[in-house]
């Protein structure tokens, strides 16, 4: 039984967007480029899924994007997964990962709940849909019980647990799983790990064109008051009531 | 503490393998979890935070450089990385890492038997065990030659006796690699070789140096032997060429040093470039609106950025056996002192918040004072780069 985590490349949250001269998109050159920390946690899981569990078979993680997204990969099989494979495209294609994932015989897929980057959570949810397969979204908390997966989320300050009976799609929060780091052993092992790089055949034109991008309007300058919690506090109250008048 | 950043204006990382890159990132990632919700008080309750280093081990920064004996056998660049973040967290840290694994580590790969290697180096590299390098002595820093330390040769053994000062790590490290003169063993003209002195060997003693205002969250001590017996077979049998062995050591940590300024430097810069644009003075603008502020912000990155690109070549000249030890002194003077400057520079642009430990800055400052002295100060590399390039020497 292999698990499939589906992984993305987002940029580091510290990164100072910067756009081309085109006004349509990014200037690439200036970021640092980090796994989707939510995917992290959907490895971190996967890892303790398998470590719990002899019959998982290989944890594979499965990436659609551009060149550069070969670096979150190596970081996943650094953690411990088995193997990789990217397909090569600038956009992501459920209906391409769908058919990969089948390939890979995957009963369990994971993925993180959201990329950090866009905030989009469609990837997924678009390749349950396409697969058919049972979907849990936000999951904090995997575990087995006799052979089913339970899957437990928060919810409005409750929690629901689903059991379910594979295959199944289960997206990932952090939970209680601070995810391993990338050990110079792991990377060193990881170097040796199979990393399939394959085209997309798919089409590049999904019917949405960029028209406009713009920064988002400057935050006005930060005022920061000195002194114990409660000096600080009264120099704010007095700044709200005197200088901005809010008060 | 804010987490710690990369800087990389002129797209440094771009000329680092994928794999390079991981262990950078990797680093990063341990640090700002790791070590920086604790350095502070630890520095500040001058405290060795022993706790990092079964994590330190696990990671797999102990020894990187070195091959087999639970090594992973990284090239030098990888492991100048690890050491430039380790010091973007604190210099004590990666003053920790460097005697580990170039002044003890390396030794013992390089010039210790099978038999030692065997014993020391797996335990060396998971943190199990702590190591200390003792060179210096009381009266004699810059010029080790000088030493004193004496090893008799006896039909039991070497018998040890001297003292060692400013040693890292040495009241609580399980072997010391102890450096002392020992005539009709030693084939150097200084009669100088190497042993291991494992703790709690009779008449071994350390003694812990308190009231520092510099790297308090490493343990500085002084080593005493007084008729300390050690077997013959605790000679590193590769280190009677004398005291060339012993340089082959420092070389290795010097290049770990330069790296790890440039982390120093590169945190207070970020520390000082996010404070100058959050702190209003005058006119309801940020203090990194004057031009001032600019200039020093701009002189901070463009130190930085040379010291990265000057390093790394150096570093690919190690690992391709054409680096000599003068660049070794060029980059670790170079390096060094600038931190130190940029330090400075950061501590006055934060004004009275500077010398906060909320900000990282003045306990780099207080850090460096150390390194800038350490492993060569800085008026040796001086004259060892002075010597080389008229072939003059001036000491």
């Amino acid at each position: 039984m292999n698990i499939v985590v589906i992984v993305s490349q987002t940029p580091d949250t510290t990164t100072k967007v910067v756009l081309n001269s085109d006004k349509k998109s990014i200037d690439e050159s200036g970021i640092t480029w980090i796994l989707n920390p939510y995917a992290e946690f959907a490895i971190e899981k996967a890892l303790k899924l398998k470590e719990a569990n002899p019959q998982v078979g290989e944890i594979i993680l499965l990436a659609m994007g551009p060149e550069r997204t070969v670096e979150a990969l190596r970081q996943g099989l650094a953690m411990g997964a088995d193997r990789a494979v990217l397909i090569k495209s600038n956009f992501v294609n459920t209906e391409v990962l769908a058919a990969k994932v089948k390939e890979l015989d995957a009963k369990l897929v994971l993925g993180g709940k959201k990329s950090i980057d866009t905030e989009s959570a469609n990837t997924e949810a678009g390749l349950a849909a396409r697969l058919d397969l049972a979907f849990v979204h936000c999951a904090n908390k995997l575990s087995w019980e006799g052979g089913k997966l339970i899957a437990s989320r928060e919810i409005s300050g409750e929690n629901q647990s689903f059991v379910l009976t594979l295959p199944a799609l289960v997206t990932c929060d952090k939970g209680e799983d601070e995810p391993r780091y990338a050990s110079i052993m792991g990377i060193m092992k990881a170097k040796k790990k199979e990393l399939d790089e394959i085209y997309s055949s798919a089409q590049d034109d999904i019917g949405i064109e960029i028209v406009e991008a713009r920064l988002p309007a400057l935050r006005g300058s930060v005022k920061i008051f000195d002194g114990s919690p409660a000096e600080a506090a009264e120099k704010l109250l007095k700044a709200l009531r005197e200088e901005a008048k809010v008060l | 503490m804010a987490d710690i950043r990369m800087t990389d204006f002129a797209e440094f990382t771009s000329l680092l393998s994928s794999e390079e890159n991981l262990i950078l990132n990797s680093t990063k990632d341990f640090v700002n979890k790791e070590v920086m919700p604790i350095i502070d008080d630890a520095f500040m309750d001058a405290r060795f935070p022993d706790e990092l280093v079964p994590k330190v081990g696990a990671m797999g920064f102990l020894g990187a450089p070195l091959d087999g004996y639970g090594c992973p056998g990284l090239n030098y660049v990888s492991y100048g990385l690890i050491n430039m973040m380790l010091e973007a967290g604190d210099s004590a840290l990666r003053s920790f890492n460097s005697v580990q694994s170039s002044l003890v580590m390396f030794p013992l790969h390089s010039f210790g038997s099978d038999a030692q290697k065997t014993k020391f180096l797996p335990k060396l590299a998971t943190g199990e065990m702590i190591g200390c390098f003792g060179l210096t002595e009381p009266d004699h820093g810059s010029n080790p030659a000088g030493m004193v330390t004496y090893a008799k040769k006896t039909d039991k053994g070497f018998v040890l006796n001297g003292a060692k000062m400013w040693i890292t790590n040495g009241s609580v490290a399980d072997l010391a690699i102890v450096w002392a003169k020992c005539e009709g063993v030693s084939e150097g003209k200084n009669n100088i070789c190497a042993f291991v002195v494992e703790k709690n060997t009779p008449g071994f003693s350390t003694r812990l140096m308190t009231q520092k205002h510099s790297l308090r969250a490493s343990i500085t001590s002084e080593l005493i032997f007084e008729d300390c017996l050690i077997p013959h077979e605790n000679l590193l049998p590769g280190s009677t060429v004398g005291l060339k062995a012993a340089l082959m050591c420092l070389n290795s940590a010097r290049l770990g040093i330069a790296w790890g300024a440039i982390g120093a430097a590169m945190a207070c810069y970020q520390t000082a470039l996010d404070y100058s644009l959050t702190r209003v003075q005058f006119h309801d603008k940020p203090i990194a609106s004057h031009q001032l502020i600019q200039k020093d912000l701009v002189d901070m990155l463009t130190e930085i950025t040379k010291a990265q690109f000057l390093t790394l070549q150096i570093t690919r000249l190690k690992e391709q056996g054409k680096v000599k030890p003068e660049h070794i002194s060029m980059v670790k003077r170079n390096n060094v002192a600038m931190a130190l400057g940029i330090s400075r520079t950061a501590r006055a642009i934060l004004g009275a918040n500077g010398i906060s430990s909320e900000y990282p800055v003045m306990r780099h400052m207080c850090n460096l004072e150390s390194v800038i002295t350490y492993e060569g100060t800085d008026n040796v590399h001086i004259l060892t780069l002075g010597k080389y390039i008229t072939g003059i020497s001036a000491f």
